[in-house]
């Protein structure tokens, strides 16, 4: 499991790579949860696109930082999620609670308010 | 499960890090079977959820064994993890959950969504033993329809 982020405007993008699962959970948590606490971020888009595998320890940290981002009054997205990854998380419910696009580029715009190549900081 | 063409055995300590080897064997001896692809990642979660089960419940993330043993006939894949931990006091109720309404765990929720058969063999102090089966169906029923 890798993560690099990246700041568009006000929108935190997080780019996930590899297997996400209980060996990857603690630290994606501790770090997703640290990046969250920043006033200057106001949405979290996730970008799955390089997720090989996802089961309900990776979930339940989606799903918590999702209790965490709308407790902040914040928001949160998913982008790229390919279909087997995908059909994990609908059916642990993910899909009723935030937006799935296709691409981060296609999330972006109304994300970041326009902001595709705003500061990164 | 009928006649039992062929099977594997394997015997890890109970650590988060050994999940994705876990997943690819079993994955990889599924696939002497016609499972699609989509079947394969299905059965490589499942897979994860029982593992993961008995590093985190079964042995409460201390050290331990767990133990995999998959087996195979023409058509049918039968998988049983088992760990020998703190075992299941209601194994009925926990594997009920979802029907009564009450919030179930996601892993036997996966693990019943993507196998067709979930039994669990436990005993409190003695450990688990998870018994999944799925049958390869999609290609066989693709190859037979073009004939
Ligand atoms: N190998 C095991 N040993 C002991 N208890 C287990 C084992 N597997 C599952 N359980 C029990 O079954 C419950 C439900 O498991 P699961 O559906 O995977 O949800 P979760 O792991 O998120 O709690 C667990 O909370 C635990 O109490
Ligand atoms: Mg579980």
């Amino acid at each position: 499991m890798k993560m690099e982020k990246r700041l568009y405007g006000r929108t935190l993008v997080c780019y996930l790579a590899g297997e996400l699962d209980l060996q990857a959970a603690m630290f994606l948590r501790q770090d997703l949860e640290k990046e969250l606490q920043a006033p200057m971020v106001e949405q979290l888009l996730l970008d799955f696109s390089r997720v090989t595998f996802i089961d309900s320890s990776g979930l339940g940290v989606i799903l918590g930082r999702y209790r965490q981002v709308t407790d902040l009054g914040k928001e949160m997205a998913i982008a790229g999620a390919s279909a087997a990854v995908c059909r994990v998380l609908e059916l642990g419910g993910l899909g009723r609670l935030v937006p799935f696009y296709p691409t981060v580029a296609e999330a972006l715009p109304a994300n970041a308010g326009g902001q595709l190549d705003g500061n990164d900081s | 499960m009928a006649t039992i063409v062929n099977s594997m055995k394997l015997e890890f300590p109970s650590r988060a890090e050994n999940l994705g080897m876990a997943r690819v064997a079993v994955a990889a001896f599924a696939s002497q079977l016609e499972f699609t692809l989509e079947e394969l990642e299905e059965i490589k979660v499942a897979v994860s959820e029982a593992v993961t089960n008995a590093i985190v419940h079964g042995y409460d993330n201390r050290a331990g064994l767990v133990w995999i043993v998959a087996s195979r006939s023409q058509e049918h894949l039968e998988i049983v993890i088992r760990d020998e931990g703190k075992g299941m006091a209601d194994v009925e109720r926990i594997l009920a959950v979802g029907l009564e309404g009450v919030e179930p765990g996601l892993g036997f929720m996966f693990m019943k969504s993507f196998m067709d058969e979930v039994r669990v063999d436990s005993e409190p102090g003695k450990g688990t033993a998870v018994i999944m089966i799925k049958r390869a169906r999609s290609l066989a029923q693709a190859a037979a329809t073009q004939i």
